[in-house]
């Protein structure tokens, strides 16, 4: 009896001893709850359901919570895509149709009471049913696009729901086979090699548990529940949002793949590699939508890190394309990337002043495109925070060229002004302002906004049409009104700037594809070879085939001329020396999980 | 005084009705389409027409009026059709995970009304914005009348010296420029430069804010408000102080102190309570500046961002919200003149 007793006490101290080193490791594994990121918003985020959001700022939260199938190395540029929740990269099939994905076992969802108390594994069917969402009507979701039309078998639940009024989300589809728990075939209506890119996307496929979904209901977005490396501890809508580290977040370790030259991504990665994720304990977004509380904010310390510093504030921050003295002196790090997006005005191309395909419309175009003085509205509007773009494409997405260079796309007011008198656009009756080849007036109708930015925007397009003899107007309306308009064909020319969520030139060219006249094409651009390159690319994988297609696209573009293309913005971002490891990604907002900070260095600043 | 409430009462109802008739028109002929801001960048008719139809703006006008009434009176907004909707059919797949996907609870009939941007409900919005709103302009509009009185009547009694010349030229000066350069300077200074106060921010802790970070905005609404209402209340003291009363009162003897605070300043206070009345209301919608400038979570800063986004639901709940502060705030400060001047009488 008593050795009995000896061995139970025995076992039981051995158990003991494991519990509370199990439970030490465990504790010594939660990133420090001291290490609080203050980072403040421009504009207010909307929430955190992905599925009903397209803002920047609310992905910029969600997407700390909520995980991808894939993801992108956080460093490698061009960006890479990596497995994430998955096992590997999907398996696609050789006619580009099919993608089988087999999720990783042993990832949970954080706790929450939707769960009842149960520890809820991530599952292949939640992907189906999240990517489902998006097509229910109820959803509203402005991300539908990245979807529509691209899943096999959707369009039957689809007509389903418009005949009974309901949404069925567990109608069997062809495209989305549940092979066991962990593995979901997905069949696609026709080949996508972007299709990859879709599955890193937030908007589109940020994995929600659908006990979540149904319990908060209209409320769900102020109740985010997911897998990633933080969770929403507390939201004042439109004034601050507090994410802390997700207890229950899978182990894992920070691993990124700089390039060879990239000495700051080495730095960063030589650093970084192999520390426990994520490592800070909190993080407190703010918003702050005037651009000097927000910058005096970083300034005194209050905040650790700013994005896309302002340009009013640029010449403080990085004048002359350095930073600024007295923030090296205390240690500030930068980020400056060129954002991968494009700014542009459009011609509406079945506009009988400015659109057409006949040699005189198109010379009319080039002619504008060539007298607008872009380099001054990057010196003056931008404060130089800008990038000239000559392609439809991007900084950074795959197909954008930056050596590329065409002469339409430069600023060259003689060569213009040469061209429009080639085409019989001249001054007739002594006004200063050209006439129609046909002896009729000559105006454009710019449209804009009453705001601010589009005044002054305005005001350089009035001066550089001014110069080379063409009459130009503003009409104003509000941007919804003007969206109306342009979609229903009605601007004769509009500026619009477009980012993009995945990093390819499919992205920026279905803005010009013939069928999304209407919608995203708003010139109406159509040319039956650019149209059938953009569906041949679609469906070729990403090289050097596909490449040539974008450069043939762009060919075809710029001999066309529906846009005068503008610009892509700077984005310089600052952190404080006490932050470690941050790099701004181009399409990656989930970024949290891979900084740290140095508290000690923290307080040796914040002293002197 | 019965009969005159509730006459006053009664009138508020079509003055409410005439209010929501003339935000509606306005919203309809001038809002722009929701559907369109609300789809994202790329989209299709069908999406749209759904969008439409799910907020309800493809009804005739005289539903979405209805509705809008509805809306106003309850505070929920219920449609015909979320009454007619069926609930999800009881079907499964075999294949799916059934742990992982449980079935959907039927719609309700009648819902809060919700912002279109955000879905979150409109009066809870209404309700978390108020607090931080006033924890400002309370006292801002408490401290500046008492200022301003005090300051007004020192004013009026030294009134053609160079005192109150360099006042009222001072006050001219303050007046004319702009509040957001005194935002966007004392910001720098005492914020960043000089560390007096935080720079901008707000917390869950009421005395906190209070303490730290509500006295700089507060400050520097009372200086700015200061000019305008001691040249106002300046002149009510000044037609008051040459009133044959004012002479009786001194040819009795009285001392100065008791002329001017006790009979001066009485009859003074009537235009004083209008005028203080007059800025009851926007009490109640903050200070877009301020708040925006210091990062105060109010109701002024929330009705910015609701017009930035097309919000209408949250944009009309406020202006209705703020038509029915207007009226019953008239008509307290109409009682308050019969406690101030018993000469008055209701008729």
């Amino acid at each position: 009896m008593a050795s009995f007793c000896t061995r139970c006490c025995r076992t039981l101290t051995i158990v003991t001893t494991l519990v509370v080193a199990s439970l030490s490791l465990a504790l010594h594994a939660q990133p420090d709850p001291n290490k609080v990121l203050k980072y403040a918003f421009e504009t207010a985020e909307t929430g955190f359901d992905p599925a009903q959001t397209s803002d920047w700022y609310s992905a910029y939260v969600f997407s700390n919570i909520f995980d991808t199938p894939l993801t992108y190395d956080y460093l490698a540029r061009p960006v890479k895509l990596k497995p994430n929740v998955l096992e590997a990269m999907p398996d696609v099939s050789p006619d580009g149709l099919v993608y089988t994905l087999k999720f990783r076992k042993g990832i949970y969802f954080a706790d929450d009471a939707a769960f009842n108390g149960q520890r809820r594994e991530l599952v292949a069917a939640d992907l189906a049913y999240s990517m489902k969402r998006l097509f229910d009507p109820k959803t509203r979701s402005p991300n539908l696009s990245y979807l529509d039309g691209k899943i096999a078998g959707m369009e039957k639940v689809r007509q389903r729901q418009r005949d009974s009024g309901v949404f069925d989300y567990d109608m069997p589809v062809e495209g989305f086979e549940l092979i066991d728990r962990y593995t979901l075939r997905i069949k696609l209506v026709a080949p996508d090699y972007n299709f990859l890119y879709i599955l890193a996307y937030n908007g589109a496929c940020a994995i929600v548990a659908r006990e979540v979904v149904e319990k908060y209901a209209t409320d769900i977005m102020a109740h985010p529940v997911g897998t990633g490396p933080y969770k929403l501890a507390s939201w004042k809508r439109s004034s601050k949002t507090v994410l802390v580290a997700n207890p229950g977040y899978r182990e894992e370790f920070w691993e990124a793949e700089p390039n060879a030259d990239d000495a700051k991504g080495q730095e960063i990665a030589k650093k970084m590699r192999g520390k426990r994720l994520p490592m800070i304990g909190r993080i407190e977004f703010y918003v702050i939508e005037e651009t000097q509380p927000r910058w005096l904010s970083f300034r005194n310390m209050q905040h650790d890190y700013i994005d896309r510093v302002h340009p009013d504030f640029i010449n403080q921050a990085y004048p002359n394309n350095k930073l600024a003295k007295d923030l090296e002196k205390l240690g500030v790090q930068v980020s400056r990337t060129a954002a991968m997006e494009v700014t542009y005005a459009y011609f509406a191309m079945e506009n009988p002043v400015v659109g057409g395909y006949t040699p005189d419309k198109v010379a009319l175009r080039r002619a504008i495109g060539m007298g607008y003085n872009a380099p001054e509205e990057i010196a003056i509007n931008r404060k130089g925070q800008a990038v000239a773009v000559h392609t439809p494409i991007g900084p950074g997405a795959f197909g954008y060229e930056p050596d590329f260079r065409s002469r339409s796309t430069e600023y060259d007011p003689a060569a213009a002004r040469a061209l429009l008198d080639v085409f019989g656009y001249k001054d007739r009756d002594g006004d200063g302002y050209r006439e129609n080849p046909d002896g009729s007036r000559l105006e454009i109708l710019m449209s804009s906004t009453p705001t601010l930015r589009d005044r002054q925007l305005d005001e350089g397009w009035k001066k550089s049409m001014e110069a080379i003899g063409i009459r130009i107007s503003f009409p104003k309306a509000q941007w919804p009104d003007l969206l109306k308009e342009s979609r229903a064909g009605k601007l004769m020319s509009w500026r619009l700037a477009w980012g993009a969520v995945y990093p390819d030139a499919d992205a920026f060219y279905l803005m010009l594809f013939g069928p999304n006249a209407g919608q995203a094409n708003h010139s109406r651009f159509k040319n039956d070879e650019f149209d059938r390159l953009y569906l041949k690319a679609r469906m070729t994988p990403p090289g050097d085939e596909r490449l040539a297609m974008y450069r043939q696209m762009n060919r075809i573009f710029l001999s066309l001329a529906p846009w005068r293309l503008g610009v892509a913005r700077m984005d310089t971002d600052l952190t404080h020396a006490w932050v470690q490891g941050y790099q701004r990604h181009p399409t990656l907002r989930g970024v949290w999980k891979m900084v740290d900070m140095d508290l000690d260095v923290q307080r040796k600043v914040r002293k002197e | 005084m019965g009969a005159y409430i509730l006459r006053r009462i009664g009138q508020m109802v079509p003055t409410l009705a005439g209010v929501m008739l003339l935000i509606f028109v306005l919203f309809n002929a001038v809002g722009g389409d929701p559907a369109l801001v609300l789809a994202g960048k790329i989209t299709n008719k069908e999406q749209i027409e759904n969008i439409r139809k799910q907020l309800g703006v493809d009804q005739p006008w005289y539903v979405q009026m209805g509705y809008f009434g509805f809306e106003v009176a309850t505070g929920f907004t219920c449609t015909w059709r979320s009454f007619t909707e069926k609930p999800e059919p009881p079907k499964s797949d075999p294949k799916a995970d059934t742990k992982a996907a449980p079935k959907a609870a039927p719609p309700s009939g009648c819902q809060a009304v919700r912002s279109w941007a955000t879905n979150e409900e409109v009066p809870k919005i209404l309700a978390t914005r108020i607090g931080p709103t006033l924890s400002i302009m309370i006292p801002v509009l408490v401290l500046e009348t008492i200022i301003a009185i005090f300051l007004a009547i020192g004013v009026a009694y030294v009134r053609g010296t160079l005192t109150d010349r360099m006042i009222m030229m001072i006050c001219t000066v303050a007046m004319s420029i702009s509040f957001l350069v005194y935002i966007i300077v004392a910001q720098y200074y005492f914020g960043f430069k000089w560390g007096v106060f935080p720079v901008q921010g707000w917390s869950d802790n009421f005395w906190k804010n209070m303490v730290t970070y509500a006295p700089l905005p507060i400050m520097l609404a009372i200086f700015v408000g200061l000019a305008p209402a001691l040249r106002l209340y300046r002149s009510f003291f000044l037609d008051e102080i040459n009133s044959d009363y004012v002479r009786t009162a001194r040819a009795k003897g009285l001392s100065e102190n008791k002329v001017l605070l006790k009979h001066v300043m009485r009859n003074a206070m009537i235009p004083i309570i209008t005028n203080v009345g007059i800025a009851i209301p926007s009490l109640f919608v903050g200070s877009f500046l301020l708040e925006s400038f210091f990062s105060i979570p109010g109701l002024g800063r929330e009705i910015l961002v609701a017009v930035n986004r097309s919000d209408f639901p949250v944009i009309k709940a406020a202006t209705v919200y703020l038509a029915m502060i207007t009226m019953i705030i008239n008509l307290l400060v109409d009682i308050t003149y019969k406690a101030i001047d018993p000469r008055v009488t209701f008729k």
